[in-house]
């Protein structure tokens, strides 16, 4: 008798133990596809070389601009796949093309300002 | 660009197949499609339906989840009934799903590429098939890639593009035909992307396709319930 009850404790108690870990596995789960969708999302971003134009020609608003245009994400890429995994890709997505598009426009800007400079040395020398 | 323009101009003719002889239009589509992509050693695979009306994109995909997307203007919305969830995205650019443009642009003209701003470099002749050599116009030699379609019976077979500079290679292989009036639509398209951070493979089946007809009802009457949770996010 009293190893039934024993049985039906340890019953409870791994009954227990399940309705406190099944959600945190859902957690797991649902984390595990917005890290996987950040992952796919940086890996696809390729940002855009047509921000060197945009850093020669408008200097920190060209840095700027890169920053606060939010590159498009495809839509195809997101067919099939969970709610979080989609929110993960938009998110790695944006993150790495538009840090690749501030680069391209910080490169444009040191393109414009080494030209400067070098006009300016030519200026001096020919005064 | 106006390059880059182009560029996504010509792979949207390609991915489409649309080199007919004769326009005609397209009121409303239905298909079953099945997505297979291939990565490394993993593959994914996507069951679900397309419908297209008045400019508008449904997706219901059956598997391996429910899902049902809406693409309209620069509006895609994603809805998960399972979760009474949805995620709105709103873009610069009009919503597109590349895949599909075989069934939208059957009014394409084989001819208008050279509009979009292509040219010719070059064209030959194998059997049935003539293969022909384009690139973007008002581009420098070599740069910008160049692209090879190899077209025969007004169907287009192959598409390729290559750009050694950033060592860059995609092709489409285009076959199983379904017929519309004058038009070839490929019911399955393989396209095979290879860089230097990635390769991949993707199938694209297409199924029981129908050509302006009226949409299923549940495609039609599609809406999200009010008390959907919607997620906006601005692309």
């Amino acid at each position: 008798m009293a190893n039934f009850g024993y049985g039906i404790k340890a019953m409870a108690l791994l009954l227990a133990l399940m309705m406190l870990t099944t959600p945190m596995l859902v957690m797991a789960q649902g984390s595990d596809d917005f890290i996987q969708g950040k992952v796919d999302g940086e890996r696809d971003a390729k940002g855009d070389p047509l921000w060197i134009l945009a850093g020669v020609a408008c200097s920190c608003i060209g840095v700027g601009a890169a920053y606060f245009t939010t590159p498009s994400p495809p839509s195809h890429a997101l067919i099939g796949k969970s709610s979080e995994y989609v929110l993960g890709y938009t998110e790695g997505y944006k993150n790495k093309a538009r840090n690749t598009n501030v680069m391209y426009a910080c490169l444009g800007w040191l393109v414009s300002a080494a030209i400067s400079i070098a006009l300016g040395g030519l200026d001096q020398i020919s005064e | 660009m106006k390059q880059r323009v182009c560029i996504i101009a010509l792979l949207s003719l390609l991915s489409t197949g649309g080199y007919s002889v004769k326009a005609q239009v397209i009121e409303t589509v239905t298909v079953d499609f099945t997505k297979i992509s291939t990565r490394h050693v993993e593959t994914d695979t996507v069951r679900g339906k397309i419908c297209y009306q008045d400019g508008k994109i449904t997706l219901k995909v059956v598997d391996p989840l429910q899902q049902w997307m809406v693409l309209h203007d620069i509006q895609t919305l994603i809805y998960y009934p399972q979760e009474s969830r949805a995620i709105r995205i709103i873009s610069e650019n009009t919503a597109s799903l590349p895949f599909f443009q075989s069934f939208l642009s059957l009014g394409q003209d084989y001819n208008n590429l050279e509009k979009l701003g292509f040219v010719i470099n070059k064209t030959e002749s194998r059997g049935d098939t003539l293969i022909s050599y384009w690139s973007p116009a008002k581009t420098k030699k070599g740069q910008g890639g160049q692209f090879i379609l190899k077209v025969g019976k007004n169907r287009l077979y192959v598409s390729e593009f290559k750009d050694f500079h950033r060592n860059l290679f995609y092709r489409t292989v285009y076959d199983d035909f379904f017929v519309f009036g004058r038009n070839n639509i490929p019911l399955r398209m393989t396209s095979h992307y290879k860089s230097d951070r990635d390769t991949r493979t993707e199938m694209i089946l297409f199924e029981n396709p129908v050509i302006n007809q009226t949409l299923p009802d549940e495609f039609l009457q599609f809406d999200i319930p009010a008390s959907t949770e919607i997620k906006e996010i601005k692309w």
